[in-house]
């Protein structure tokens, strides 16, 4: 190792030279990089519901549903009528686009004795004018189910326009290319976008912009803090540049690698500067303080003395995102697992060769030692070390209450897996999304797939039922299926709203669907499988899991070997999403426990110690999640991984404490004084590290995602629990563990 | 000066006369093309449609049809089995009644939806409607070549198409194909069409349709044909339709 600082210090130049042509190439990489929000890729290739939905998007005019709302108070006017059908056409002639669904577009079928009449409900070459045609129009679309409530909302002050896009194409850029064009048309009515294409853009846009702004943000907070920490512009801008060469590494590598940033992975930038500026801070720290006469052969030194704690510390944060890998279900998280991990290894990489090669240009000023941040010793740390030594059994009470009543806590966390929870209640994206759900029966696509033979009447029968169960949903409101067409075919030819028994009368009425649009978007041309279509209009995770439940056991009582029935949509994707959260936070978080306690073990050769050392952190999680539980932060694919972050970082203090508690035990021999000893120097170390990674995590709170925001909010006070975990639970833990006499001779 | 304007105005002038030349022409050839497509008084004939999906699956039809002028004429499909019977009578003004042998009875159906699809063809109504070429379009003529016109059509009302370029043959004025192109200029449809000589009328043996946004084809085949047979009227009644 000592060959290898030696030679970063003699060939300083050609290192920095190096690392710089590594980050200009990694850089121009790093431009390719794009966003990919589309939360159905990120499920695995095995999940069935996922699997069947990409299927049906393909068989059947596209499974992606953008939508349109138009918001107007007059919207029986022929100017209104005028805008929805320039919007209609617009989207018509928009490449990738499926199928179109408007009030100027949508088919009216009317049948009496005499016959049936296929007409438009709106004649666009004469758009209705008069107050009498407008009238009249309003009343028919009063009359009709399939307009009222679907097309138009039900206080009229509504409407929507439905499209499908090709599963061939990218529905990020036909969504975005269309609400530029709807935009550019600068219509005064209220226009909103909904739909899992539409918030998926959106999504994209808030990635975009928080990466933008968040970025520079982390990086002004921790400069102030790591200024105001060290009162140097050295030591607050090194470790900052380190970082932000092995973020461009680590964003270039993505792109070489053929990676996009996900929603979640857009974040990585704020985690490494938060996680990854401390190794960096430590190599700098040592070398100011422990400057000999010949500089370079103390900083030699120094690296000597810090590659393996810094290598440990790099080590157990890599083991919490590589945690996720292993334990996570969305591709989304195991990618930022990866990465976040490559990350903190390139910011531990830089920090022991970069840095110093930096640093031996000119040696820092040596600041005078331990006189700073006096109040940090006399109104913190000095208390905590009275307290540790004097009650000792009221702070284990305390933190065995705390724990408790987080135990308690983790009953009531709830779970959200549903996009347009993830955007901010003032949103458009949510404004859309409530509209929707009120008034038009939701924007999340159900698929009730039928296999068999599908001019059989009693195939027919089957899927009425299921549809007619489906209705008995609240959250369930218009439902198409081809069942539903043949009756009112069958109405049309005098014989009644049923289907007939005679399979010869369904061929025939058959014959006049066949020209129908909507029958691509209902039966496969194989006429083997038929679908029904309808909407699920509810974002709770409750709702959602209830609906599924019941349609499960619906099919498993009804279906057969003639008629095989399938479930899929979105909320099908969601509830497989939500299973897979607990499964996730379990998974990743038992795997990074066992990684870390190992790490901790070998490393203090002891496993009691490694034990002791886990539990302020595991206090802290079990404390989190409590926390989430009371004040209703849900699990979601963001807050998900923090039980495993936090467990990466936090244990770094425990290390540190019990290293210090050693070495001034050793020094000492007497417990009482080798722990106040570990708290008071050891223990400003910890608080500034907690503090500007909580800090630098705590920049979340002001993306424009909400699983983002407590993302940022739960780690910042993770780190406060685990700091003040290290400094107060585990020196009363190692204090009781001596006093019993134990460990005597461990050290 | 003078001299210049004079033959500037010439020139101007010479130009103008020979756009209005070629207007004129293409006009013409169309109303020739009509001449050859509707001249008959009345057609029978066998029909024989097979739409070939875009993964190649074909479904094939059979049926008999006759017709009278331009707007009186009945469908009969005799395969396959699960639709022989089934009876399509079209008369003006958009009206039409089926006869469903299932059902036992006829129902009249009027659409006015023109861009649907006929009965699970690649044609629309409105492809399938037989109105003159000039009533619906206008004319112009974009290339002449020693075997054909190509003339750009373009609708004079509403229409799905923005426009249509027709290869007409250069002495029989029959098409020999039409490309339909969308409202953004992308041809969407493509028509290729076979004809030959029965008796002193030039006939389309077969009209092949493709979707080119669907991949999907139709063919209708025409077997047969009789022209000029003098059919009545009477011929085109719902009491025929039912029979």
């Amino acid at each position: 190792m000592n060959k290898v600082s030696k030679f970063i210090i003699k060939y300083r130049i050609l290192v920095i030279l190096v690392i710089a042509a590594i980050t200009v190439f990694m850089g121009i990489k790093m431009m390719d990089l794009k966003i990919n929000s589309d939360i159905i890729n990120s499920l695995p290739e095995d999940d069935p519901a996922a699997v069947l939905y990409k299927e049906i998007g393909e068989k059947y005019q596209g499974s992606a549903m953008g939508v349109v709302i138009i918001k107007s108070d007059s919207l029986y006017s022929n100017r209104t009528l005028s805008d929805i059908n320039t919007i209609t056409e617009l989207i018509q002639n928009s490449d990738g686009i499926e199928s179109v669904n408007s009030l100027t577009n949508v088919i009216d079928i009317y049948s009496d004795e005499y016959g049936i009449e296929v007409g438009h409900l709106v004649d666009t070459d004469l758009l209705p004018y008069s107050d009498e045609q407008l009238k009249a129009l309003k009343k028919r679309v009063e009359e009709q189910e399939m307009y009222q409530g679907a097309i138009v909302s039900t206080d009229h002050k509504a409407t929507i326009i439905i499209f499908t896009i090709s599963a061939d194409v990218n529905q990020e850029d036909v969504g975005n290319a269309i609400r530029k064009e709807i935009n550019g048309l600068q219509l005064d009515q209220k226009i909103l976008y909904g739909g899992l294409p539409m918030m998926m853009m959106e999504l994209s846009d808030i990635i975009f912009n928080d990466m933008l702004w968040l970025i520079p943000t982390v990086f002004i907070a921790l400069l102030i803090i790591l200024f105001l920490s060290f009162r140097s512009l050295r030591g607050g801008i090194l470790p900052l540049i380190s970082v932000g060469i092995a973020i461009t590494w680590t964003l270039g590598l993505m792109s070489i690698l053929g990676y996009h940033i996900t929603m979640i992975g857009g974040i990585i930038p704020v985690v490494l500067f938060a996680v990854g500026s401390a190794y960096a801070i430590h190599v700098i720290n040592h070398v100011t303080e422990n400057q000999q006469e010949d500089y370079h052969a103390g900083i030699v030194k120094s690296l000597g003395y810090l590659i393996l704690p810094v290598f440990l510390s790099s080590l157990t944060t890599v083991f919490g995102f590589v945690s996720f890998i292993f334990g996570s279900y969305l591709t989304m998280i195991k990618d930022f697992g990866i990465f976040a991990a490559v990350g903190t290894f390139f910011s531990f990489l830089l920090a022991l060769s970069f840095v110093p090669a930096v640093l031996s240009f000119a040696p820092p000023k040596k600041k005078k030692r331990k006189t700073e941040n006096p109040l940090l010793n006399r109104y913190i740390l000095q208390p905590i070390s009275k307290l540790v030594v004097k009650y000792p059994k009221h702070i284990l009470a305390t933190w065995g209450i705390i724990v408790v009543i987080g135990i308690v806590g983790t009953f009531f966390i709830n779970r959200s897996t549903n996009l347009a929870s993830f955007f901010p209640e003032k949103s458009e994206t949510r404004l859309a999304e409530v509209t929707l759900q009120d008034h038009f029966g939701g924007s999340a696509p159900v698929f009730v797939r039928f296999k068999g033979d599908v001019q059989d009447p009693e195939f027919l029968h089957k899927m009425k039922a299921c549809a007619l169960f489906m209705k008995k949903n609240p959250h369930i409101s218009n439902i198409t299926s081809v069942a539903d067409l043949v009756e009112q075919m069958n109405d049309a030819m005098g014989e009644g709203m049923q289907i007939p028994d005679d399979r010869a009368k369904v061929e025939q009425l058959w014959f006049l669907l066949e020209g129908q649009e909507i029958m691509g978007q209902l039966v496969s041309d194989d006429l083997d499988e038929a679908l029904i279509q309808t909407r699920f209009a509810s974002i709770s995770t409750t709702d959602t899991q209830e609906f599924i439940d019941d349609m499960e056991k619906y099919i498993a009582e009804h279906q057969s070997e003639d008629c095989q029935i399938e479930l899929s949509g979105v909320p099908s994707v969601y509830v497989n999403m939500d299973k897979s959260l607990l499964k996730s936070q379990l998974g990743s978080l038992g795997i990074a426990i066992v990684l870390v306690l190992l790490l901790v073990t070998i490393s203090l050769r002891s496993l009691p110690f490694g034990l002791m050392g886990i539990t302020p952190i595991l206090a802290t999680v079990v404390t989190i999640f409590g926390f989430m539980g009371y004040t209703g932060i849900a699990l979601d694919v963001a807050t998900v991984s923090v039980a495993s972050i936090v467990l990466g970082i936090g244990i770094d203090y425990s290390i540190h404490t019990m290293n210090a508690f050693n070495y001034y035990y050793k020094v000492t021999g007497d417990i009482a004084k080798a722990t106040e000893s570990s708290i008071l120097i050891i223990g400003k170390s910890i608080l500034i590290n907690a503090i500007s990674v909580g800090v630098g995590f705590s920049v979340l709170i002001f993306s424009h995602l909400i699983p983002m925001q407590y993302m940022g909010l739960l780690i910042a006070l993770s780190m406060l629990f685990s700091s003040i975990g290290a400094l107060t639970l585990l020196p009363v833990l190692i204090n009781m563990r001596f006093k019993r006499r134990r460990l005597k001779g461990l050290v | 000066m003078k001299k210049l304007t004079a033959i500037l105005l010439a020139i101007l002038f010479s130009l103008g006369l020979g756009y209005q030349g070629y207007a004129q022409t293409g006009t013409e050839i169309l109303k020739k093309l009509d001449q050859v497509m509707f001249s008959a008084k009345d057609l029978s004939a066998k029909n024989k449609i097979i739409i070939t999906s875009k993964s190649g699956k074909q479904e094939v039809r059979e049926s008999t049809v006759i017709q009278k002028g331009q707007e009186m004429r009945l469908f009969r499909f005799t395969s396959p089995a699960s639709q022989a019977g089934i009876a399509m009578l079209s008369l003006p003004n958009d009206v039409m009644y089926i006869y469903m042998p299932a059902f036992g009875k006829e129902r009249r159906i009027a659409s006015s939806v023109k861009t649907q699809k006929f009965a699970g063809t690649d044609f629309s109504y409105d492809d399938m409607q037989a109105q003159p070429f000039s009533d619906k379009y206008n004319a112009k003529l974009i290339e002449t070549t020693d075997k054909h016109y190509v003339l750009e059509l373009t609708p004079k009302a509403k229409s799905e198409y923005s426009k249509i370029i027709a290869k007409i043959h250069k002495t029989e004025y029959y098409p020999i194909s039409t490309d339909f192109y969308n409202q953004k200029n992308e041809k969407i449809k493509e028509t290729a069409y076979t004809f030959e000589k029965v008796g002193k009328y030039w006939s389309p043996t077969e009209i092949i349709m493709f979707d080119l946004k669907k991949g999907s084809k139709t063919q209708i085949q025409m077997i047969q044909p009789k022209y000029d047979q003098g059919l009545s009227d009477d011929e085109f009644t719902i009491r025929k339709l039912i029979n």
